[in-house]
């Protein structure tokens, strides 16, 4: 079998852990970070490992346990996890151009599965690798393995709580997992530009309420960087207007 | 502290509105091809996105900026510098974690 060959859906599920694995290295940590800190902020255990089943969402749980041990009130706290999560509506959008036609029940399990780590490593393989009738397996891989993972992780950090000293940081492990996936995709000025404008609207948007910050900087970035990119593209196109012009034979043709 | 039978609703209702925002359009729009605008602003998801959460959790300390005296970036410039080279999701991770635990000790 060549490797043009579509996958059968047992491959493609264990495509997907494989592809995911290597992520578990920031992920395990920081979901014991998470587990550490919701008994800290003085939730019941039980309660920190149900949060990590019925939110399944790293950075909002970590939110949620702060601000309940600040004694903020109950309708901000759920706006606040709703709005961090809010960029999971985009990871919808790109997921349903390459998911079709599947039963309700499975874009039910895909939706709850469908993470931050789970969803860059899935879409790398829908954008890289010939499409497949079971490409839907594959995040079912990242999707699984991230859930398991971050239940198991989430209960070693109740269990070990202050047993994890806090002086290891073990909180960067994201930002550096968050980064090892996109630096690769930062290819050409547009991405690059998307980047930085999300950069700088996640720090000067910090004050805002509602962690708003999240989903502004997000769209604002994706908005650069599609403006960048349109620029750039009319520019291509003058120049080989202009080289047309001169009788030159331009480059760009296809 | 809000008590603890209505953790468990906040709880809920936190995750009803996560499985929302990750259903909506994987529920809603199946087998409709998005607008042209749209899949093209969707491109830059990725950097977007995830430059909004790492950048914050770099340059951030205690809720301000901090450039000086912040370990955290030169492990992770540490970091991007092993990414570019190895393309290695352990080695980055590895890098970036160990720098900083070794720049902290120094410091």
């Amino acid at each position: 079998m060549t490797d043009n060959a579509p996958k059968t859906a047992r491959q493609e599920f264990w495509d997907g852990v494989k592809d995911e694995t290597p992520l578990m290295l920031g992920v395990f940590p920081f979901g014991m970070v998470f587990g550490v800190l919701g008994v800290e902020a003085g939730l019941d255990p039980i309660v920190v490992m149900a949060m990590s089943v019925i939110v399944f969402g790293g950075a909002s749980q970590v939110v949620f346990a702060q601000m309940a041990s600040a004694g903020a009130s109950g309708m901000v706290i759920a706006g606040t996890v709703g709005i961090i999560n809010l960029r999971h509506a985009l990871y919808s959008a790109t997921m349903t151009q390459y998911i079709e036609n599947l039963p309700m029940r499975w874009r039910v399990l895909l939706a709850y599965l469908l993470t931050d780590e789970a969803f860059f490593v899935t879409l790398n393989r829908m954008q890289t690798k010939p499409p497949s009738p079971y490409m839907h397996f594959h995040m079912l891989g990242t999707g699984g393995l991230l859930w398991v993972m971050w239940q198991i992780s989430t209960s070693i950090g109740v269990g070990l709580g202050e047993l994890i000293p806090s002086s290891l940081n073990l909180g960067f492990a994201i930002p550096l997992t968050f980064m090892a996936i996109t630096l690769p995709q930062i290819t050409s000025i547009p991405p690059l530009v998307a980047l930085l404008v999300a950069g700088v609207v996640a720090i000067l948007g910090q004050n805002l309420p509602w962690n708003i910050w999240v989903i502004a900087a997000g769209l604002i970035g994706m908005v650069a960087g599609y403006t960048a990119e349109a620029i750039m593209n009319k520019r291509k196109h003058d120049q080989n207007t202009k080289i047309k012009k001169r009788g030159g034979v331009s480059h760009d043709r296809h | 502290m809000i008590g603890t039978d209505f953790i468990w609703i906040v709880m809920i209702i936190s995750g009803v509105l996560t499985f929302a925002a990750r259903f909506s359009m994987i529920g809603l729009f199946q087998n409709r091809e998005l607008p042209k605008v749209f899949q093209q602003l969707l491109t830059y998801v990725a950097p977007s996105v995830l430059a909004a959460i790492i950048i914050p959790d770099v340059l951030l300390i205690n809720d301000a900026v901090m450039v000086m005296d912040n370990p955290k970036i030169p492990a992770f410039i540490l970091a991007m510098i092993a990414a570019a080279i190895t393309r290695n999701v352990l080695v980055t991770i590895s890098t970036g974690m160990i720098a900083l635990w070794m720049i902290a000790a120094f410091i």
